[in-house]
């Protein structure tokens, strides 16, 4: 049995919604000049990616084997990776409710303690130091981070 | 050209030009070494400064920036994999692999001497070329463009390894496809956006280099189990001294990657990204049989790309000097310096303003020893990152990439959007779909698209015209030839073996 390789799949399907998706664009005015419009590189980078994904699942379907271009995955997908997706989602949330520098530090510890629980002794300098360093320097570029709405609505309410 | 050169040392040669020159390296290098603060932001950000000062010293202040910044965009590319810029991006390919197998200090010494002879080389190219290239620049136009973005696009071949063509074919298609979303610059019409203005502007390519490459790495990095600093860096000097047969091994290749980069660097669009990877992958098709391989961490690999990019930036001011028209997003801001001066770059700079024009050469020249010098006693300090332990070291790739992304944007959404994309990268990564021909499309792809929309538009929609242009034929021809290359020497080997 022919097992499909699960990201060629997915790369075609994305060709087809990207090549449907451009049938969508407006046509502009400049189209009936040179025939080229705001659709014709869609189609053109559509059809070429559609083109070698098809290829590819023709060929695994018509030989019945797994093509050296198509191995299975060489690495491994680890919960860790998962909870860090997860973190790294709630710390871009935190930077706008906690502001930059406490999103970070926590961030930062929250991130380290995930992967190995170093002592804290020596974790918590980096992760403090760190995001206040970046935002002196940047500071002093004169270019502001959030300080986060919580913060504000505290200034705000005082 | 003598007596120019010698105004020019007269004037890049007094204390304050000197420490300007200085103080711009250092500054440049360490904002160039955040990912996401790249050269513009870099020179952006001192151009309040050089106001101040005179026209001279303003732009030698700003030349430093240019190239103190570009280097410190190859430290953070080499040390954790976070092309910063797009001409660094080539530079991880064999960077980064090096610095992991414990030579960090090595592949920093070879990045510093690649860059200082690339630049140097392309000064003395500036001195001795400046005038006939920039007609060259001139005769070039979107046919030629269109032809040269093909070629740059025939280059996946090349960076390809053997047997993944058809998931370099599938990643330069997602590049491509990924460059269209956005307005439509031409006709403003909003593409891929699905109503959110978030998407109008398109997506940033620090964003996608980011994306795929620091914070695909730093889950990688969690999935492979091991530690980056189990490879304990280097961190002596001893390490940064080369061996003579490693510069026999590298000279070559520093040289003929410093003048294509040149070339590349003068054509207006073109810049240090396209000869960067135009060097890599003609490097790796000159060296298919070299040990280390290509991508594996080869010191050819990594000074190839380093030193054709800095040759590049050099290049860049052929046209602005020389012309006036700003090549790249930086030059458009050292040209909008100039200007604020009340210079007007052009054919007529040498003659109207011969200080400012030969100032600026010289201290190219002076920049780059003055980095060189800055850089290599801070090299065991800067390898000694890769020493930190992995759970230390991977939060703060992330987040350094996350922080260089939104101070592009100032927009959290672009940082949800690099969180996708890391997670697409890492699993098509995982199944050896390389990253590389992705980059480099979504890079080619809108300087592609507006060159054949205009060429077509000037033809009427005749695509001959293309090959009728005086440079058709040959660039038809080296992309033929790109193409059918690695195919004719697989065959030959086969026969042979």
């Amino acid at each position: 049995m022919i097992r499909l390789h699960p990201p060629l799949v997915a790369l075609l399907l994305f060709f087809l919604g990207y090549l449907w998706f451009a049938r969508e664009i407006p046509l502009d005015l400049w189209a009936s000049a040179g025939g080229f419009s705001a659709r014709s590189f869609p189609y053109l980078a559509g059809c070429l990616g559609a083109a070698a994904v098809g290829i590819e699942l023709a060929y695994r379907l018509l030989t019945g084997s797994r093509s050296s271009l198509a191995s299975g995955p060489t690495l491994k997908a680890t919960p860790q990776i998962g909870k860090m997706i997860i973190l790294i989602a709630l710390y871009i949330t935190g930077i706008e409710w906690f502001g930059f520098i406490i999103a970070s530090i926590l961030f930062l510890t929250l991130g380290s303690r995930l992967i190995n629980p170093t002592a804290l002794r020596n974790l918590l300098p980096i992760a403090i130091l760190t995001p206040l360093g970046l935002w002196g320097l940047l500071y002093v570029l004169e270019i502001h981070l959030p300080s986060g709405s919580l913060l504000q609505m505290l200034m705000e309410s005082k | 050209m003598i007596d120019g050169l010698l105004l020019g040392i007269g004037t890049a040669f007094t204390a304050t030009n000197l420490l300007f020159v200085a103080g711009g390296c250092l500054i440049g290098m360490l904002i160039g070494m955040l990912p996401g603060l790249g050269p513009i932001s870099a020179i952006a950000l001192m151009i309040p400064i050089s106001y101040n000062l005179p026209p001279a010293t303003g732009m030698i202040l700003l030349a430093g920036v240019y190239y103190g910044a570009i280097f410190g965009g190859s430290t953070s590319a080499i040390l954790i994999n976070a092309p910063g810029v797009a001409g660094t991006v080539a530079t991880s390919f064999d960077g980064y692999p090096l610095a992991q197998s414990g030579k960090a200090g090595t592949a920093l010494a070879v990045a510093a001497y690649a860059s200082f002879l690339g630049g140097t080389l392309g000064v003395v190219f500036l001195m001795l070329l400046a005038p006939a290239l920039a007609d060259v620049a001139l005769s070039f136009q979107s046919p030629e463009y269109t032809l040269m973005m093909i070629l740059g696009l025939s280059l996946i071949v090349t960076l390809a390894e053997r047997g993944q063509f058809i998931k370099a074919m599938s990643m330069t298609a997602l590049g491509l496809a990924l460059s269209t979303v956005g307005t439509d610059l031409a006709s403003g019409i909003p593409r891929f956006t699905f109503g959110r203005m978030d998407l109008i502007d398109g997506i940033s390519f620090v964003l996608l280099a980011m994306a795929t490459f620091a914070l695909a790495e730093a889950f990688l990095m969690l999935s492979r189990g091991s530690d980056p600093g189990a490879a304990p860096a280097e961190i002596n000097q001893q390490a940064l001294r080369l061996t003579r047969s490693d510069v026999a091994h590298i000279a070559p290749t520093i040289s003929r990657n410093s003048l294509l980069g040149f070339l590349v660097g003068v054509l207006p669009g073109a810049g240090a990204t396209l000869a960067s990877f135009m060097a890599y992958a003609s490097e790796k098709f000159l060296n298919t049989s070299a040990k280390p391989k290509f991508g594996q961490g080869n010191l050819r690999g990594l000074a190839a790309p380093e030193s054709a990019n800095n040759a590049a930036c050099t290049g860049s001011f052929v046209p602005l000097l020389t012309l006036g028209i700003p090549g790249s997003g930086t030059t458009a801001i050292l040209l909008g310096a100039l200007i604020a001066y009340g210079i007007q770059p052009g054919p007529r700079l040498y003659i109207d303003e011969p200080t400012v024009f030969w100032s600026v050469v010289v201290s190219m020249y002076i920049g780059n020893i003055i980095l060189l010098f800055l850089n290599l006693p801070m090299i065991p300090f800067l390898a000694k990152i890769l020493n930190i332990p992995k759970s230390i070291l991977a939060p703060l790739i992330i987040f350094f990439s996350l922080t260089g992304v939104y101070l592009i944007s100032f927009n959290l959404f672009d940082l949800y959007l690099m969180l996708g994309f890391a997670v697409v990268a890492v699993w098509l990564r995982t199944h050896e779909f390389p990253m590389a021909p992705l980059l480099l499309a979504f890079i080619l792809g809108g300087l592609l698209e507006d060159n054949l929309r205009r060429t077509l538009l000037l033809a009427d929609g005749d695509i001959s015209y293309i090959v009728d242009r005086p440079l058709g034929w040959l660039f038809i021809i080296l992309i033929l030839a790109t193409l059918a290359l690695p195919m004719v020497r697989s065959v030959l080997y086969r026969q042979t073996s």
